[in-house]
């Protein structure tokens, strides 16, 4: 396993164990919900509701431990294209596999409820906190300003910086970082909107649970906003003067993608608390509003005003589809998604073709071909200027383009010569160095005796 | 306070609102001379159109439990009215509740005993 692969396990594993210990709290009593159903204490207490409860963990735990145990063999896979597109596999069935056993809890658990006659209509009620209406409001601007300056003056500095080197497409990555910082304040600002969760009758309850609520929120975005913009200033620090993508871009990456997951951890953490301490049976309003969630997870009622509700299973918000924008950003949420999941199966194609279809070199009608899936180069013999056979490369550095073990394609940068096309495998003993024009080309077959062949070739 | 709206109720819902806020008044959780939210504000946190909520404080306003002004925005009156008697249509209400009660056959004691409950 080389330094992506390690960067690649660490960085994926921790979500799928996230995704398991939060679904798996929903077993357990969450302001009187179990498994997205409300549920009284004595109702979840019969012997039928905790046998679908014992039976939707049981599954989990089981799942939990085989998916584990899954990666264990891809470590000595030597591979890389084997080993990205199996962690890709497993996290896309890490997530979605959980929700297996408890959609099915959960469809359990509302026909046992409906059976026994737990479902009372007269709880379908709306409850509101009229002290808290329009008061508690916890972001500020100021707080967003520094890392939201920050990143747009990094953006502006890349570009200048990426402009003079003759490379501006670089300014898109850090602009959408940039843009980033600026979506966490809009999501802050959106959440910290909205309406106040009704926990218990006594409303001193429910507006002290809102304000710490809020704050936890509030906390939650302006960390990931100056951990965004402290990550931008490292992508630009990560690019050496050369212009060249180093190491310390992937160690970088890594470590945001590493600190976001102990966000999120803590934020999981301070979640529970607040909630133990707050619902409580003690006052709890009783509601019921079962039939406007879609496992628990979906929720779409058209008479709720609310675009933005607090999500029952998990923890954040989640949108209310039975509203006009609600439904809007249902459909494109779940067009991006759909894209999203479906292009993932495709690169995971491509990178393997990438690393086992052989490279190739051939001269026809006057033409020096370079193809491996595509035809990546054509060029046409008569303009080839010089051509040098090496036996050992100079360091090439990647700018774009492809670089595993086996194959080097795309845009490189070799030191005293600046930027050069390479379309090689780095295994081989021989390479061709050409030039046509001003560019600079290292080559080679998918061997040394095409390499040796297609030389002779273009120096007759 | 919290109000609490039932979703299957026949009653309209700018009458719940005011029958909530009357409730909040008589109960205390409502101080006199407490400002209430404004209409924007409530009708989002509930999450109704603000017109009805506009409504249920224009009938609150109109029975003297409220005074709204432009500056200070809606505020529950330090004095109520002590006339000590019930307006017609209240009267029109305990009335009908008082028939309800006969039909399912309470005695007037067991129907006292009911009303000192939430008196």
């Amino acid at each position: 396993m080389n330094v992506l692969g390690l960067i690649l396990t660490v960085c994926v594993y921790p979500f799928v164990m996230i995704m398991f210990f939060l679904l798996k709290n929903e077993m357990a009593p969450k302001r009187g919900i179990y498994c997205g159903v409300k549920l009284t204490k004595e109702n979840a207490q019969t012997p039928e509701a905790e046998r679908i409860l014992a039976d939707c963990r049981r599954s989990m735990t089981r799942d939990f431990i085989l998916l584990m145990l899954a990666p264990l063999p891809m470590l000595f896979i030597p591979w890389f294209s084997i080993f990205f597109t199996f962690w890709m596999l497993w996290l896309i069935i890490g997530v979605f596999l959980f929700f297996i056993p408890y959609v099915r809890a959960n469809k359990k658990l509302k026909e046992l409820k409906k059976e026994k006659g737990w479902k009372k209509e007269t709880l379908r009620q709306t409850a509101a906190e009229m002290k808290g209406a329009g008061k508690i409001r916890r972001v500020k601007w100021y707080q967003f300003a520094a890392p939201c300056l920050l990143s747009a003056a990094l953006f502006i500095a890349s570009l200048f910086w990426f402009g003079n080197a003759g490379e501006p497409a670089y300014g898109v990555m850090t602009g959408s970082f940039a843009v980033i910082t600026f979506l966490f304040w809009g999501i802050a600002v959106l959440m910290d909107r909205q309406n106040t969760q009704v926990v218990s009758m006594d409303s001193g309850v429910n507006v002290n649970y809102a304000r710490a609520n809020k704050n936890l929120w509030k906390n939650l975005w302006v960390a990931c906003a100056w951990l965004n913009t402290a990550y931008l200033a490292g992508v630009l620090l990560s690019f050496d003067k050369a212009l060249c993508i180093t190491g310390l871009f992937a160690w970088i990456s890594a470590a945001y993608i590493l600190l976001t997951i102990v966000l999120l951890i803590w934020v999981i953490r301070v979640k529970g608390r607040l909630e133990a301490a707050y619902f409580t049976d003690e006052g709890a309003v009783e509601t019921d509003d079962d039939d406007c969630w879609l496992w628990g997870i979906f929720y779409c009622n058209p008479a709720d005003k609310h675009v933005y509700v607090e999500k029952r299973v998990g923890i954040g918000s989640t949108m209310n589809f039975g509203t006009q924008k609600g439904r809007i950003a249902g459909v494109l949420l779940g067009l991006l998604g759909g894209v999203g999941i479906l292009s993932l199966p495709l690169v995971c194609i491509w990178v393997i073709l990438l690393e086992f279809v052989p490279i190739k070199l051939a001269v026809e009608d006057d033409r020096l071909i370079a193809s491996q899936v595509s035809v990546d180069y054509n060029l046409p013999v008569n303009l080839i200027q010089e051509v040098t056979l090496l036996e050992e490369l100079p360091r090439l550095e990647r700018v774009s383009g492809t670089g595993m073990d086996t194959l080097k394609k795309g845009n490189y940068r070799v030191a005293e010569e600046g930027r050069c096309q390479v379309f090689l495998n780095p295994q081989n003993n021989v390479f061709i160095r050409l030039k046509v024009g001003e560019t600079v080309y290292y080559l080679s077959g998918y061997d040394d005796a095409q390499t040796l062949a297609i030389y002779e070739e273009l120096v007759r | 306070m919290v109000i609490l709206l039932n979703d299957a109720s026949d009653v309209p819902v700018y009458q719940q609102i005011r029958n909530q806020i009357v409730i909040g008044i008589s109960d205390g959780l409502l101080l006199p001379g407490e400002r209430l939210p404004t209409v924007r504000a409530l009708a989002e946190e509930i999450g109704i159109n603000s017109m009805t909520v506009n409504k249920a404080y224009q009938l609150l306003k109109q029975e003297g439990y409220i005074l709204t002004d432009r500056r200070n925005g809606a505020r529950v009156r330090e004095e109520f009215g002590c006339g000590k008697s019930l307006s017609g249509e209240s009267q029109e209400l305990l009335r009908r509740l008082i028939c309800e009660a006969k039909i399912s056959g309470m005695s007037k004691e067991e129907f006292i005993r009911e009303c000192e409950k939430y008196f």
